[in-house]
């Protein structure tokens, strides 16, 4: 382990770590469903999630730093998502965008979906609607920014997460 | 245009005589009932008869008919000529087997795979039955109607009133 | 090469393509084995989570085996338990990029059933909506097609151009992707004040910029040498597979539900079916472009020929089916989409089969992958149009 994730840093240095990693964040696409559709409208002009510092979209899971479950995540589909996760290298971040991945959405009783994607990864911000609105996706990933910006990678490491 | 319901009904029943089993028309269409063991005859004549040409496979898929069985139902159209049919045969709903027609129409070839592994129906002479859309260790056949969605078992509809009542 | 006089190695004729009948001799270090290849589920080119299994020989693919089941809802089971209503839901979702049109088809199906007369606005505003929904589908493929090929602006335009049709999309229906607009026996409501004008703006948007995705794709020189004469679908084997949509149209067959099977209003209308002569991969890209230009013009004998008058029927409450069965088959932006309603007169249907353009369209990778080279296996897939939510439902 390096230094960053062993020392708890004076607030100072840590606000200016967390400044410089929260509005330099490459997203790892995975798109399912629908909710992929909209996923693209918020990288594309009008929305346009590069303002925010999100760089669309990282070229595999390792270049990485979080990851977007946009879409209906399967039974047989999990073990993939699984996979990129376990990936992509810490610090990460998920945020769970649109319904089903929430919870399983419109499809609550089938038998063929993951209720939820925080069943198989741990999920950072929830992003509710069927889809939700590119916007929705933009006020998401504000959310994200703060959190990372109080947070203490020191205390992330150790188990108790800030 | 191409031939009118009743005049394919007629074309199979000179053709098939008893293994026709019956016909009828189903919004302009023709819907024939035929012996599954016949099946794949039935289909190589209407592929191969010049004034039939039927080119186009639609969709395959069978319904869950409770005791009388499965209904496998097949739907097939000619594009160059014009006129559609769909053809209907019931399996029995213990060890339901049907001939595949995927020698007849490639396309048959997902439509049947789909089938299989939603209804638990064996189609003989297929190239490959194994699962298409179900992840391989998925167990029983989800579109027979014993088979019970496992959610709705442990929690009631979670809308405010039963299905219908809104609006 | 010293021609047939070979003691070692392996002589090979490349089995089809661009090298079609050249001889290779494979010796010593440049003896080729076969090697499985995995794309997928979860790959940038695959739009989608489509799983391909390809096992090569060199760059050339021998045996290509889509592997689909990884976007698969159980739809046909969810509908059976519930309304009609819920179900218009579930079926905006299955080919999400046409939402509306999916739903046409069910509310049809129920409708015809009950013998239900649906009033004259309300069919031409299906047929406008649709239209709309029409282009909107397109644009996302002329966008992602040109991205796969390695061209990033078309996508930036064509979302643009999306972004003003879901504007008034919204504006009527309150969802830009889920419009959930349908009933059955007509529309949930009438249009909003100023519709017809936004519609009208983007007709004229929409229409000169057409010329735009012509010169970046089109007419560019990398994008031809990428798509002529790859992937060639002759038409008798597309017709086997089920083949329909776009892809049916640019191997030279004039099939489209809305001319051979006429619903709404579609046969007061004028439009050409755009029918291709070889069915390669430009021709496919070329359909797409011209359906949208026959969408647009639609659309514009929609704004002149729009009649008054109420937007639904007199339904009951609860709507219930009578006995019976009925195929409806409607024609979606990739294809033909039909549904296979069996009533036993419920409030559910009793089955409810969905008969979807992509599933056939994909079925038929193997067959034209086969003797493809790697390179040109994005340039296929890509030019066959699909949505994974509609091959696997």
């Amino acid at each position: 382990m390096g230094l960053v994730e062993r020392l708890d840093f004076p607030q100072p240095i840590r606000f200016l770590l967390n400044w410089g990693r929260k509005y330099s964040l490459w997203v790892m696409n995975f798109g399912l469903a629908c909710c992929a559709i909209e996923l693209i409208a918020t990288s594309t002009s009008r929305h346009d999630f590069i303002r925010l510092g999100v760089i669309p979209f990282a070229h595999g899971p390792r270049q990485a730093d979080f990851l977007i479950v946009a879409g209906t995540l399967t039974d047989k589909m999990a073990p993939a998502l699984k996979r990129v996760y376990d990936q992509i290298p810490e610090p990460k971040y998920v945020i769970s965008f649109g319904s089903c991945a929430n919870c399983g959405g419109p499809y609550w009783d089938s038998y063929s979906v993951t209720k939820g994607v925080d069943q198989i990864i741990p999920v950072d911000v929830y992003v509710p609607g069927c889809p939700p609105r590119p916007e929705a996706l933009l006020e998401g990933i504000l959310k994200l920014q703060k959190k990372i910006e109080t947070e203490s990678l020191a205390k992330r490491y150790s188990g108790t997460r800030a | 245009m191409g031939l009118a319901p009743d005049e394919l009904a007629a074309r199979l029943q000179d053709r098939f005589g008893e293994a026709v089993l019956g016909w009828e028309e189903n919004f302009g269409e023709a819907v024939v009932r035929v012996l599954p063991g016949a099946l794949r005859e039935v289909a190589t004549f209407l592929k191969e008869t010049p004034d039939l040409a039927f080119d186009f496979f639609d969709f395959a898929t069978a319904v869950d008919r409770e005791e009388a069985g499965f209904e496998l139902v097949v739907e097939i159209a000619s594009l160059s000529l014009g006129h559609r049919l769909r053809l209907k045969a019931l399996l029995p709903r213990e060890d339901p087997r049907a001939p595949s027609l995927t020698p007849v129409w490639a396309g048959a070839n997902w439509h049947e795979r789909e089938t299989a592994e939603m209804f638990g129906i064996t189609f003989e002479g297929h190239p490959n039955l194994a699962k298409l859309l179900l992840p391989e260790e998925f167990e029983g056949h989800p579109l027979r109607k014993d088979f019970v969605l496992m959610a709705r078992e442990a929690k009631p509809w979670p809308g405010a009133k039963e299905p219908g009542g809104h609006e | 090469m010293r021609g047939r006089e070979v003691t070692e190695g392996t002589i090979q004729r490349l089995p089809g393509g661009p090298g079609e009948g050249v001889e290779v001799v494979l010796r010593g270090d440049l003896a080729t084995e076969e090697m499985v290849l995995n794309i997928g589920p979860q790959h940038p080119s695959t739009h989608g989570v489509l799983r391909v299994v390809i096992t090569l020989d060199g760059e050339r693919i021998v045996e290509a085996e889509p592997v689909i089941g990884y976007m698969h809802r159980g739809f046909e089971k969810l509908a059976e338990v519930r309304d009609y209503h819920q179900i218009i839901v579930l079926v905006n979702r299955h080919d999400w990029l046409s939402a509306f049109c999916n739903e046409i088809g069910v509310a049809m199906a129920v409708e015809r059933l009950m013998g239900l007369e649906v009033p004259e606005r309300a069919q031409w505003l299906r047929v406008l909506l649709a239209e709309w929904n029409r282009v909107l589908n397109h644009l996302v493929f002329i966008g992602s097609f040109g991205l796969e090929l390695g061209a990033m602006t078309p996508i930036f335009y064509a979302f643009r151009e999306r972004e003003v049709i879901q504007e008034f999309f919204e504006m009527a229906t309150g969802g830009r992707l889920h419009v959930h607009f349908n009933r059955v026996g007509g529309l949930k409501e009438d249009l909003p004040k100023g519709f017809m004008k936004k519609s009208e703006q983007a007709l004229r948007l929409v229409r000169s910029r057409l010329a735009d995705y012509e010169d970046l794709l089109l007419g560019s020189e990398i994008f031809q040498a990428r798509t002529r004469g790859i992937g060639v679908i002759p038409p008798e084997l597309a017709k086997e597979y089920g083949v329909t949509g776009p892809i049916l149209q640019a191997s030279g067959v004039p099939e489209d539900a809305r001319k051979t099977s006429p619903y709404l209003v579609y046969e007061k209308l004028e439009f050409d079916v755009p029918v291709g002569k070889t069915g390669d991969a430009w021709e496919r890209f070329w359909v797409l472009l011209e359906r949208v230009r026959q969408s647009l013009r639609i659309i514009e004998q929609v704004h002149e020929g729009l009649p008054s008058g109420p937007v639904r029927a007199r339904v009951p409450k609860t709507i219930k089916a009578p006995e019976g069965e009925i195929y409806v088959r409607t024609e979606n932006p990739l294809g033909q989409l039909g549904y296979y309603l069996v009533s036993r007169g419920g409030q559910q249907p009793w089955r409810l089969k969905m008969r979807t353009a992509s599933f056939s369209n994909v079925s038929i990778l193997p067959a034209i992958l086969k003797g493809a080279l790697i390179p040109d296996l994005v340039a296929i897939m890509g030019s066959i149009f699909f949505v994974v939510g509609d091959v696997d439902r």
